[in-house]
């Protein structure tokens, strides 16, 4: 893909800035059930961190295993559905 | 042509040992070498050009470089901190509610609803609601008391439970020994003589001597009235009304159990296991809930006073009734006409 200035940019890149970027708002979704005091959006949190696991997967698989981060990002989206999960689980109200 | 081929002809050529024919031929073959020699020179050039030093493309490297170096630290910053909260928050839902029945939520639950009751004369809790706030549970509910056959609204209180501290909203239930003054039976005769007969009210009874709880219930029956809690002596130290504890009528009905004096020393035990938030629930009226249980299991039940509801010339032909058996009388509230007599 080549950007207006001329230079190009891999689709492998732009997959992982969208992962990441999905993660990012997923973090805002989950903050926001915090300061609530409910989880109401966790429909939302569970499918955009699954979507950005998917993502993940892709940007691992295209790279060939050469970049950490893809793995870092699988990891902190796990770790975001546990969480979610998690408060659900012990939700009392 | 091969090396070897071509070095024996370069010295053939070099000593003019060739035919002229062999000769234009092998000039051919320099040519054709001078060529390549040109063209190598010329890729060569290039390609020394282009490992030329050049300081500002590495600057745009450097700054691109450190452009992606500072974009990764600010990402890694934002989800780190983002993380923060959500992951607190699932701590401390583990804390509160894991653990079943006996989690610390549950427990702060039971321990309410037991202290309430028991510390406070016809006051009931209502409306329960477990709520988890960051880093701290929460327990609400309102309090309600009984008029003749009415129920009313009191308070609202919570109690908010940060590890294992516990702290109660209201200090203080406007029950009817904290709102009210006492009077001696005298003056309570003057003040329920002077009321409608069609209003209905709740009062608390100090006795001047401990009573057998089967003998108050024989005084009571003969009254068209309820009796809603039983204050009970729990040591031998004189001290204030409102510092009494006791148990409501209906207690073991809740809780399944076969009567309320035995839902009573059940409830004592239980909170001598939890004497701490028991004592920060009730605001240091429970304390040494295991003397007060051994003083009972020796002593049996006593009943020191006595809430009542009913219709108010009732209740005065019971206080007239009472001769001087009575110390201090609390009259709490009063309501207009809602009694129904129930078949006894």
């Amino acid at each position: 893909m080549e950007l207006a200035n001329g230079r190009k940019i891999k689709t492998s890149s732009l997959i992982h800035w969208i992962a990441y970027g999905l993660l990012i708002i997923n973090l805002f979704y989950m903050n926001l059930n915090v300061l609530i005091g409910k989880p109401a959006y966790f429909l939302v949190n569970i499918s955009l961190g699954l979507l950005a696991m998917l993502l993940c997967s892709v940007v691992l698989y295209m790279k060939k295993g050469t970049d950490s981060t893809p793995i870092i990002g699988i990891l902190l989206n796990v770790l975001s559905i546990i969480i979610v999960v998690g408060t659900l689980f012990f939700y009392v109200g | 042509m091969k090396s070897d081929e071509f070095k024996r002809k370069l010295e053939q050529y070099q000593q003019g040992s060739l035919t002229p024919e062999e000769e234009e031929q092998f000039e051919n073959e320099l040519e054709k070498l001078d060529e390549y020699q040109n063209f190598l020179e010329t890729e060569m050039k290039i390609e020394v050009t282009k490992n030329e030093y050049d300081p500002n493309l590495e600057k745009r490297i450097l700054k691109r470089s450190q452009l992606f170096a500072y974009l990764r630290i600010g990402l890694s910053t934002l989800i780190s901190v983002l993380l923060i909260l959500p992951t607190l928050n699932l701590f401390t839902s583990v804390y509160y509610n894991a653990g079943g029945d006996s989690s610390k939520m549950n427990v702060l639950q039971e321990i309410t609803e037991t202290v309430i009751p028991i510390t406070n004369p016809n006051v009931e809790l209502e409306n329960p609601q477990k709520t988890r706030n960051f880093l701290k549970a929460k327990y609400s509910f309102d309090l309600y008391k009984r008029i003749g056959k009415e129920r009313t609204f009191i308070a609202s209180d919570n109690i908010t439970l940060v590890l294992n501290h516990a702290t109660r909203e209201r200090r203080n239930v406007p029950t009817m020994m904290s709102a009210n003054p006492p009077l001696d039976q005298k003056a309570a005769i003057t003040r329920l003589s002077k009321l409608n007969e069609e209003i209905v009210v709740e009062l608390f009874i100090v006795f001047n001597e401990p009573q057998e709880s089967n003998q108050v219930d024989t005084l009571a029956n003969k009254y068209d009235m309820d009796i809603l809690w039983r204050a009970v002596k729990t040591d031998d130290n004189e001290h204030e009304d409102e510092r009494f504890i006791g148990y409501p009528e209906n207690f073991h009905r809740e809780k399944g159990a076969t009567s309320a004096e035995e839902e009573f020393k059940s409830s004592l035990a239980f909170l001598s296991k939890h004497e701490k938030l028991a004592r920060s629930i009730s605001n240091n009226k429970i304390h040494s809930a295991k003397e007060k249980l051994n003083y009972i299991k020796k002593n049996g039940i006593s009943i020191v006073g006595l809430s009542v509801t009913g219709p108010s010339q009732e209740i005065l032909s019971f206080i007239k009734e009472q001769d001087e058996n009575i110390s201090n009388v609390y009259i709490g509230g009063e309501k207009l006409w809602n009694w129904q007599t129930e078949e006894k």
